[in-house]
């Protein structure tokens, strides 16, 4: 009925989890930039692998990924599903339905969009959202914006417990959700509950934070310096998938 | 719906991030300093809710809620939107980076075009305002599908087919947020009429569309 919710940052102490997410989102965006541009399949499976490496060495287990790329992956399942039967192009001899350019496409989009969240996965969602708020901030994103960022994820986990509680008292009760118009007028009745009792909170809140001083701007207890280090770092590994699509477009 | 990474081309990643800046930059425009908790309340709200699996049928499906948040939230609904999209993107990796923008345009700009469209109606309550609920959840899930079979047709007429799977597939699940908002706004008429007529908070404060 719910999915759950996990966050990567939580206890990883590899190379990656500790660079300040200002250097991080800054490679990150150049990686998948270039990711993107790449056309040729051969670049693609280096920038995949590449990808997987930058995955290890940011600490993530191998569980965690799997689970995180699955939805994804049925999509690009699905999808090259569809382009092998419906792309215009070259078909396999004794079998016109097929086509192989669809296929072959339906693979290039399913190698690039899994480099893409990996790289993604590596170097975005091993910061806490906090921590990447801070970092948006500082890169000149509109301080409301991320403000909202903080508080909604601040806010989520408890929402969450309060819709679990409002369920959970609707199943006690006898709810059994089926394929039903009393079942679409409980979880709307459901939600409006949480909305209501959402306000209410949100109230309270902002009344406790003006309370204890709060003036528009958080202030956090980690603050990871950008020092040289890593700076080179953040720049090698942000060169790698530069040279792979500069390799990719204009080979030697 | 999202749309996974590695799917569209450049230009349509760059219009949908363009038009997404727009609707944030306006969206934060009206978003007042001391609404920021409220709209991150209902944000949040939004987030949980669009988690939770509604049978439809022999199986599930998730909710997108966008219709409701563009009922209750007008132009904030697009930071809102943009907000709960980022954090699906990091949390689960639903959607990415480089698509995030035009995830975002698919889910909000329906929205708040149907809230813009109806939040007028949603004041007469009644009937009014039930049917103004349905057209608004079943009309933003809709136009969240329209647009994204449009990014994937401009990306490539080969995903032709593709896009018209995605409407198609939308098309009970437009049904379902229907009744889901219908009866969310039937629900919050009863309890907090204020909230229909635009007003997000207890002191009668508004929320511009």
């Amino acid at each position: 009925m719910f999915m759950q919710i996990t966050e990567l940052s939580n206890g990883y102490s590899r190379l990656l989890s500790r660079v300040d997410p200002r250097a991080k989102l800054l490679a990150a965006g150049l990686c998948m930039v270039c990711v993107s541009a790449i056309r040729g399949f051969d670049a693609a499976l280096a920038a995949l692998l590449f990808a997987l490496v930058l995955t290890f060495a940011a600490g993530v287990r191998l569980q965690n990924a799997v689970l995180r790329l699955a939805p994804a992956n049925v999509f690009f399942l699905v999808l090259g599903f569809v382009l092998g039967l419906s792309y215009p192009g070259k078909t396999p001899e004794g079998i016109p339905w097929i086509s192989l350019d669809g296929l072959e496409l339906a693979l290039r989009i399913a190698v690039k969009g899994n480099t893409l969240l990996l790289v993604f996965m590596a170097m975005v969602c091993t910061s806490s959202v906090p921590a990447l708020s801070h970092a948006l901030q500082a890169l000149g994103l509109p301080r409301k914006l991320t403000l909202l960022l903080a508080f909604t994820h601040g806010q989520v986990f408890l929402v969450r417990d309060e819709f679990h509680r409002l369920h959970r008292a609707a199943l006690a009760r006898g709810f059994s959700p089926r394929c039903t118009m009393h079942t679409y007028r409980t979880y709307a009745v459901l939600l409006g509950q949480t909305v209501l009792r959402s306000l209410s909170r949100a109230e309270r809140i902002h009344g406790a934070m003006l309370l204890r001083g709060f003036t528009g701007r958080f202030h956090t207890l980690a603050s990871p310096a950008l020092g040289w280090r890593e700076i080179l770092l953040v720049a090698a590994l942000g060169m790698v998938p530069v040279l792979i699509c500069l390799h990719d477009r204009w080979p030697l | 719906m999202h749309i996974a990474e590695g799917v569209l081309s450049v230009p349509v990643l760059a219009a949908g991030a363009a038009t997404t800046f727009v609707g944030i930059w306006i969206g934060l425009r009206r978003l007042e300093e001391n609404r920021l908790i409220l709209a991150a309340v209902l944000a949040a709200t939004f987030f949980v809710g669009s988690l939770i699996h509604v049978p439809l049928g022999p199986s599930s499906v998730h909710l997108l809620l966008n219709g409701l948040a563009g009922l209750l939230l007008g132009w904030i609904a697009f930071p809102v939107l943009f907000v709960g999209l980022l954090l699906q993107a990091v949390l689960f990796q639903f959607g990415g980076l480089l698509v995030l923008g035009v995830n975002t345009c698919t889910v909000a700009l329906p929205a708040v075009l149907c809230g813009c469209l109806l939040r007028a109606l949603l004041a007469r309550g009644g009937r009014t305002a039930l049917v103004a609920g349905f057209a608004a959840g079943a009309g933003a899930v809709l136009g969240t599908a329209l647009l994204t079979a449009l990014a994937l047709t401009l990306t490539d007429q080969g995903f032709l087919v593709a896009a018209k799977l995605v409407v198609a597939a939308h098309l009970p699940l437009a049904a379902v947020e229907g009744l889901v908002a219908m009866f969310a706004v039937g629900f919050l008429g009863r309890t907090r009429p204020d909230l229909l007529a635009g007003r997000m908070t207890s002191a009668g404060e508004a929320m511009p569309c």
